[in-house]
């Protein structure tokens, strides 16, 4: 049956001036809206027309309507038939359905068909996703990280279980140790595979103990304590240099509670291209962290119940339903990483960022000066970079993601640490988790530039108007407008009268 | 909350002279969780073409409120042209993520995608589809569409959307 619709949003069609909606967001944060719709009764239908230019009897229908974020620690992934996906009031009511009970039925349908329809469809996505990755483990073993790649293996661990795999050689015997003992704590793993960058790492499973607590554990062959001396070496190299660097000044800037997130943006993100693109001794040496060691940091963070299961000092700790966001954004990122439409995080944006508000901050003098000399270079208002704009948008919400639910927790040196800063050099959890995020964005972003040959330009800052040139850089600046008008006209002179002689 | 009693509750902040009309009343809250905000943001960021997924929650009936747990990305379908004002998604990443959410004890409530070029207003075509999603989801819990705005501005715009066919 058609449904005849009407949008019941008269702010747009209401005649009245004073209603009229913009569109604008308003505020400099990231807001919600709502947009409802309703279908047009058969009678109202015919005399909308009538209406129109007069309030409505349906003009009253304009209630706010309610949206509001919730505390994300609120739910946990957990399958079985304990689900806690929901508050403790949300569990204890029952939840009823609205008309139809054979909805089971009509997707079962459906989805026959479409697999039907597509069944060529995922062989064919398979077969580009194993070129994909083989291609990149040939392209990346140039880097001495990747001369022998370390086997991830992830499953599902009961409480208090861990195992590492301490040797490369031990590979078979010890996966084959870890899946007994995964299995005789009632999980079990599937046998299909999830292909990171580089990385081999089991995703699906199933777990079927009721009591158990949702745990992921990654064993690396090649970090545990008696692994081959060069691959000890090298992580450990590795891993000195984990975290993402940040000046004296940045740091105090960061920690600042007054700063807006535009502003710690800006920061985060200038310290993830000086690392990614912009640091030619790390790029020299080779040592620029690839995405898979973010990747690993990111899950080397997780934190799983009373035991801390990794075997690296973190500076900040995940809880175990983070392990749904890092697979979630891993999955996207290498899926866009090679998109014809992926957005260049490096290139500025069309909007403007007032730098000047720092000025309106607590922040001492040589951090302000710091900020505009070496982050927005020296300009009261400056482009927004793309990375920069997602890191704003993003610390919004991870600021309310709770990543630290623990209150305290021991770490692998058996110090017991408190969580949210212990020093004043100690960042948030969630700057940090944005930090490796953007992190792992720009590697991905970088490498795949790297395997199309195509070089990295960074965006830079339109001059000063009124700015004279001629003197300096501008005298050598290459794609001068007055250079270039005299050069262009001159080559297809020339390239004409070639044309002519050949001729 | 009963329609009534919400009634009530918007007549005591607003006042009393409010006209409101209790059958056209919103008919359910929304609570989405921050995990949803950041993975469909993220999401959207990432590509200069329109992105497309599906949301996984629950609804609580005496509380008349949708719980919105989970972003699930799905791929959208191949195009030879920008796809900067259309997308569709892939049935076979349709299909999979439906799996997923039911595994993980969730219900398919919402869908969304992005609005990379212009406001995040519902088209047409988006109003199409979210009745279509509606008939297919939304006869057993309440089926909500999301457009995320990124680059029209500064600031990122979210905007749920509903349809009902009227009593």
């Amino acid at each position: 049956m058609m449904v005849r619709l009407i949008c019941i949003y008269s702010f747009i069609f209401s005649p009245d001036s004073n209603s009229i909606r913009s569109g604008a967001n308003p505020s400099s944060q990231s807001v919600m809206r709502w947009f409802h719709l309703r279908a047009k009764q058969e009678e109202s239908l015919t005399s909308s027309s009538r209406k129109r230019s007069g309030a409505s009897e349906n003009s009253d229908v304009q209630y706010p309507f309610m949206l509001q974020v919730t505390y994300r620690n609120a739910r946990k992934y957990q399958s079985g038939k304990n689900i806690e996906c929901f508050p403790c009031c949300i569990r204890q009511t029952k939840v009823s359905h609205f008309t139809c009970n054979n909805l089971d039925t009509d997707l079962l349908e459906i989805d026959k068909k479409k697999k039907e329809l597509a069944k060529d469809g995922s062989k064919t996505r398979f077969a580009h996703d194993m070129k994909l990755f083989s291609s990149s483990l040939g392209k990346m073993s140039k880097q001495s990280f990747f001369d022998s790649p370390p086997k991830l293996i992830c499953g599902f661990i009961s409480k208090g279980d861990s195992k590492v795999i301490t040797d490369e050689t031990s590979d078979s015997e010890a996966t084959r140790n870890a899946n007994t003992k995964i299995e005789g704590s009632c999980t079990t793993i599937c046998e299909s595979e999830y292909y990171t960058y580089g990385h081999i790492v089991s995703e699906k499973y199933q777990q079927t103990g009721s009591n158990q607590q949702l745990a992921l554990e990654i064993l690396q062959g090649a970090l545990g304590k008696e692994g081959s001396t060069r691959d000890q070496e090298h992580f450990s190299s590795t891993y000195d240099r984990g975290d993402l660097a940040y000046t004296r000044h940045e740091y105090e800037i960061l920690n600042d509670t007054s700063i807006s997130n535009d502003l710690r943006a800006s920061i985060i993100w200038h310290a993830v291209v000086r690392e990614q693109v912009l640091d030619k001794d790390l790029h020299r040496e080779n040592k620029v962290p690839s995405s898979s060691i973010i990747l690993e940091r990111l899950y080397n963070s997780m934190y799983f119940g009373d035991e801390v299961v990794s075997v690296l000092n973190r500076k900040y700790f995940l809880a175990d339903d983070d392990a749904v966001i890092v697979h979630g954004v891993d999955a996207m990122l290498h899926h866009y990483m090679n998109d014809a439409n992926k957005i260049d995080v490096f290139k500025c944006s069309n909007f403007s960022f007032d730098a000047s508000s720092i000025d309106a901050t607590t922040l001492s003098h040589n951090c302000r000066e710091y900020y505009k000399s070496a982050i927005a270079e020296a300009l009261p208002t400056f482009k927004l970079r793309i990375g920069q704009k997602i890191a704003s948008s993003l610390l919004t919400w991870v600021s309310h993601m709770h990543l630290n639910s623990h209150s305290r927790l021991r770490r692998p040196d058996h110090v017991d640490i408190a969580l949210g800063g212990v020093d004043t050099c100690e960042l948030s959890s969630h700057v940090e988790f944005l930090g490796d995020v953007m992190r792992l964005l720009a590697a991905r972003w970088r490498e795949a530039s790297e395997w199309n040959g195509v070089k990295i330009e960074i965006a830079r800052q339109p001059k000063k108007p009124g700015r004279k040139s001629g003197s300096g850089k501008d005298s050598n600046d290459p794609v001068s407008p007055k250079k270039r008008g005299t050069k262009r006209p001159a080559a297809q002179e020339k390239s004409g009268r070639t044309t002519k002689q050949s001729k | 909350m009963k329609r009534t009693e919400k009634a009530s509750k918007l007549r005591d902040e607003c006042g009393s002279s409010l006209n409101i009309d209790e059958a056209n009343i919103q008919p359910f809250d929304v609570r989405v969780s921050p995990d949803v905000s950041f993975m469909t943001d993220m999401h959207c960021h990432l590509s200069n073409s329109e992105v497309i997924g599906l949301l996984g929650g629950d609804y609580d009936e005496v509380e008349k409120c949708l719980y919105i747990q989970a972003a699930f990305p799905c791929k959208s379908t191949a195009r030879s042209d920008s796809g900067f004002t259309d997308v569709e998604m892939d049935s076979v990443s349709q299909l999979s993520v439906n799996e997923a959410i039911r595994r993980q004890g969730m219900k398919v409530v919402g869908w969304y995608h992005s609005h990379p070029k212009f406001q995040p207003d519902p088209s047409v075509t988006d109003i199409d589809n979210q009745n279509l999603y509606q008939n297919l989801y939304g006869r057993e819990v309440p089926f909500v569409g999301l457009i995320v705005g990124t680059y029209d501005g500064t600031s990122d715009l979210y905007l749920f959307f509903h349809i009902f066919s009227r009593l």
